[in-house]
């Protein structure tokens, strides 16, 4: 910059302000509001357009989720770049959100269009890529309690409350909302917990072969015991998708490795409310619906007119493979896969080999 | 000392030190050391007394670190964390200052930002571009054209297109 090449000063007319300063505030903004210059007028439309970040079409009524890959902080260091994978168009997506630094987070998951991490501090922090909306939870988490897994539910008393429940590696629950001080011990009946899920106000939890499930806020805990033939599957997750409760199992007693072998098992049961407890109906299809299987969250999404995504299957990320593969055969550009639960077939994932470095977990969220 | 001379003709005696803050004034002194007057022939003095003020406060916060420093290991006193310490109150002090100093009119922070850029001092371009983006952050369209009073010089077919190709970020 030089000292002699400076336009004349128009009086305060941000419309004239020079391109450069204007994209020297343009790039500490979310994306939404980023676009947003583009309309002010014409002047900004034409320094701002040709920055403008390309996206997937967002579909705000039926989203497809998009696949978290990695996060890293700008060169600035005022902001943080998210690279993302969309199925429609088969192409990674980077997306800066104006939050300095997320250097050390672990990410946790996701909530509809918000993702989740946790800070070295053990706080957990909520974040809205699209909008760069940036919540913390209260209060710290427990010393020497890593979560295994957090999820997010509206709270039963106001809608506009979020709740956070985290399951730890140890297998024990604890619970908070926000604004809350402190993090709560729930119920443990000793057994540790493999998953939680929240379903229409009722907190659920699964162990080896019983299924525990209280009202939010209630102390009084139920349960009701799974039928004999599921007690030996190896792994079973919870799943809270488009107001049911599903139970996903994998594998039997055999190990699988997602990149080697097709899991032979991979069996969807629903909950239905009997008499006594619940009953377990198993799915066989899933219809037009694909069911995006991810960390923290899942998604049911209609494939319905749409050829980027195949109904009946279920989309997993790595997360899924973690959970059999050894250390030897672990892939680390093993992203996502596919499997068919008509045909009861794996198909090998879809992102290119020449991706950019993965988070573990990589994570669905919603764009919208 | 250095006399800055604004555009309306306003002097300025500041120290070389303060002047300095100015990357381009930093690049003119280094090049001709005796030059003493300096005319800104794009900043007027209601401006630049704002800007002397922040180079000042910044130049003192520097020189006060450095001299407890000094202190520090000259008298050798004491464990090693009280600089740190000492360092960490005193960029929050200056951080809450800059907050402070920055809450300005929208007039006033469009010319700091000019001159910002035209002096080259990065602290200062960073604090006021953070501010403006700060006050755009989560606006909307129409929001953004009232605060800044910007006029909307679209046909309506631009802006329509405009808002076409990416629909969900103008919901």
């Amino acid at each position: 910059m030089s000292i002699n090449n400076m336009s004349h000063q128009t009086p305060c007319s941000w419309a004239n302000l020079p391109p450069d300063l204007l994209l020297c505030i343009a790039d500490r903004l979310d994306a939404t509001t980023f676009i947003r210059l583009t309309a002010v007028c014409t002047s900004w439309a034409s320094t701002i357009h040709p920055y403008l970040p390309s996206f997937p079409p967002i579909r705000r009524n039926q989203p497809v989720p998009w696949l978290l890959c990695y996060a890293q902080s700008s060169n600035t260091g005022n902001c943080t770049n998210l690279t993302f994978y969309d199925l429609g168009t088969a192409a990674y997506y980077s997306l800066r959100i104006p939050i300095p630094s997320l250097r050390g987070h672990h990410w946790m998951g996701s909530y509809k269009d918000w993702l989740v991490t946790l800070d070295r501090q053990l706080q957990l922090h909520l974040i809205k890529p699209l909008t760069g909306a940036h919540v913390l939870l209260p209060f710290k988490g427990i010393k020497k309690m890593h979560p295994k897994k957090v999820i997010m539910c509206q709270s039963p008393d106001n809608t506009n409350e979020l709740q956070a429940f985290w399951l730890t590696q140890q297998g024990g629950l604890v619970s908070s909302k926000l604004g809350d001080k402190s993090w709560s011990w729930m119920a443990n009946y000793g057994t540790g917990y493999q998953d939680i899920a929240v379903h229409q106000g009722k907190v659920y939890a699964v162990s080896t072969n019983i299924l525990f499930y209280w009202k939010i806020g209630s102390s009084s805990t139920k349960r009701s015991i799974f039928p004999e033939f599921l007690h030996w599957w190896r792994t079973k997750f919870l799943i809270e998708c488009n107001g049911e409760l599903l139970i996903l199992i994998i594998g039997k007693e055999e190990r699988v490795s997602l990149e080697n072998h097709a899991p032979k098992q991979v069996r969807l049961y629903k909950f239905k409310r009997g008499d006594h407890g619940f009953l377990l109906s198993h799915v066989s299809s899933l219809g037009d619906d694909a069911l995006f299987f991810g960390a923290n969250c899942s998604y049911m999404v209609s494939s319905f007119g749409r050829d980027d995504i195949q109904g009946n299957c279920i989309y997993f990320t790595n997360q899924m493979s973690r959970c059999f593969h050894d250390a030897e055969t672990f892939h680390p550009n093993h992203n996502f896969g596919r499997f068919d639960l008509g045909k009861q077939t794996y198909y090998k994932p879809c992102c290119p080999q020449d991706s950019p470095r993965h988070l573990l977990p990589p994570i669905w969220f919603l764009p919208r | 000392m250095i006399t800055l001379t604004s555009s309306d003709g306003v002097q300025f005696d500041v120290r070389e030190a303060v002047a300095k803050e100015s990357q381009i004034i930093r690049d003119m002194i280094q090049d001709d050391c005796v030059i003493t007057n300096i005319p800104l022939a794009n900043v007027n003095h209601k401006i630049l007394s704002i800007v002397l003020e922040y180079c000042q406060m910044h130049v003192d916060k520097t020189e006060m670190e450095v001299n407890a420093s000094k202190h520090q290991t000259t008298t050798g006193e004491g464990s090693s964390s009280v600089p740190v310490a000492l360092k960490v109150s005193s960029n929050k002090n200056l951080n809450d200052w800059d907050k402070e100093f920055i809450n300005v009119d929208l007039d006033t922070l469009y010319d700091l930002i000019l001159a910002a850029n035209y002096l080259n001092i990065s602290g200062l371009l960073n604090l006021t571009t953070q501010a403006a983006a700060d006050i755009i952050k989560g606006k909307t369209t129409e929001e953004i054209r009232a605060t800044f009073n910007i006029k909307n010089d679209f046909t309506p077919e631009e802006e329509a297109a405009i808002r076409k190709e990416n629909p969900w970020a103008f919901e």
